[in-house]
């Protein structure tokens, strides 16, 4: 290969991609494109990996039950196999409907509405630099983008990136993720970062001098104008004043537990979904 | 012959495969599985088999991703990767498979690393145990799909020998 084909070879792709990440960050098209065909197209083979895992789990739960099962009389043994599925299928149930109902004993929040979603994936790609899962919502639902979502113990994120039927989630352990919070008892004021997966959230800007104590809960104080106010997202861990330091060092833990979550609700303001449902 | 009556018809057959695959992605905690669907195409020299697959791989991925471009920079980093060294080297040697599992696991979360350094966002790249362990995934799928497309082949060229 010539130098001038070599160098062409390594530049023109470059300048393309460039060109594209620029052109992109402008008009977000290929956010959305990418939203709307991957995401989609995803989420689509996710649900029912997702029913897929969750009838093969409750096949080996009931063969783990059986193995222990000494009866010698061929009837009984058959309707106690019969009976124990049907305990195993209504223990699931029973677990399904406890987490729905903790989910609509949720407070009501005044001027937000809740649309139920559940949880089809989590870390589903290499892609997913960010702690995030995929939620079964989409623009056909009228969730959009930025709309906070809560767990029934709590703050579980938002959404960032939202497709036709499905929808991303920025979790609030995320990297990039920023909520501003009030301490419950002292209402001290700081904003909940988080810094990945397994390490703790860290609060910053918790003035010097003001009362925060271990395992006080810490809830969204509403300033942002994202997040309703009042809805609990992590309970202190540690707390300390460094050397200097012109605000205390506080450590945190979300108090949703990320990844059993099954469950959720996507919180919208009702001009926010009658603008979305307008747009379809 | 009986056995042909079964054959699966190769658009069911492969967008099963990539439904397994994208579930097996996120039973392995997002290590890539998509990969061999590209490399598979690239090892026989069919490019054009190879692009539709890096384009459909590559949607997949962005739809998935935190962050846009980081798939697609990823893709053309394993496609250039991938003409370069099989210039010199036969792509069905198993070392060379080996290697250029290990080349992938390296290469992906470096570009996704890349572009979220772009956005300012720092993210931990993988260890090297995590490497190793993404490389054998990869290596694995793309020694299985080789096998089923090489028996593809075989049994197109006997259909079309009878």
């Amino acid at each position: 290969m010539r130098p001038r084909a070599l160098v062409l070879a390594v530049l023109l792709p470059l300048v393309v991609y460039v060109g594209l990440y620029t052109w992109n960050a402008k008009t977000g098209v290929i956010d959305r494109l990418t939203a709307v065909l991957g995401l989609d197209v995803a989420g689509w083979v996710f649900r029912p990996g997702r029913a897929l895992e969750r009838g093969g789990r409750e096949l080996w739960e009931r063969y783990v039950y059986l193995v222990g099962v000494r009866q010698e009389n061929e009837d009984l043994r058959a309707e106690v196999r019969a009976l124990q599925e049907q305990v195993a299928q209504l223990s699931e149930k029973s677990a399904e409907a406890k987490r729905l109902a903790a989910l609509l004993a949720l407070p009501p929040l005044e001027g937000w509405e809740r649309r139920g979603a559940r949880v089809v994936a989590q870390r589903p790609g290499p892609g997913m630099v960010l702690d995030g899962v995929i939620l079964d919502v989409g623009h056909a639902h009228g969730v959009h983008e930025d709309a906070p979502v809560q767990a029934a113990a709590g703050l579980l994120g938002r959404t960032t990136r939202v497709g036709r039927f499905f929808a991303h989630v920025l979790l609030v352990t995320a990297p990039v993720s920023r909520v501003p919070v009030i301490s419950q008892e002292g209402r001290v004021p700081g904003v909940v970062c988080g810094q990945g997966a397994d390490e703790p959230l860290d609060v910053r800007y918790v003035p010097l001098g003001q009362p925060v104590a271990v395992g006080e809960l810490l809830v969204t104080s509403g300033m942002d104008g994202v997040f309703p106010r009042g809805i609990p997202v992590a309970r202190i861990t540690a707390v300390s004043v460094g050397e200097g330091a012109l605000f205390q060092k506080v450590e945190a833990r979300p108090v949703v537990p990320i990844d059993a979550v099954e469950e959720v609700v996507v919180l919208q303001r009702p001009q926010a979904a009658a603008v979305e449902a307008g747009g379809q | 012959m009986r056995w042909r009556r079964w054959r699966v018809p190769a658009p069911v057959f492969w967008l099963g495969m990539g439904s397994a695959a994208l579930w097996c992605q996120e039973f392995l905690g997002g290590r890539d599985v998509l990969v061999p669907f590209i490399l598979v195409w690239l090892q026989r020299g069919r490019m054009g088999a190879a692009f539709v697959a890096a384009v459909l791989v590559t949607l997949v991925q962005e739809g998935l991703a935190s962050f846009a471009l980081g798939a697609t920079l990823a893709t053309a980093g394993l496609w250039a990767g991938f003409v370069l060294a099989a210039w010199r080297l036969d792509p069905f040697n198993p070392l060379f498979m080996a290697g250029f599992s290990l080349y992938a696991a390296w290469w992906i979360p470096q570009a996704y690393g890349t572009v979220a350094m772009l956005h300012d966002v720092v993210v931990p790249l993988p260890s090297f145990f995590q490497i190793l362990v993404q490389a054998s995934v990869t290596w694995l799928v793309w020694v299985i799909l080789n096998w089923l497309v090489a028996r593809q082949d075989r049994y197109v060229s006997v259909s079309a020998a009878t």
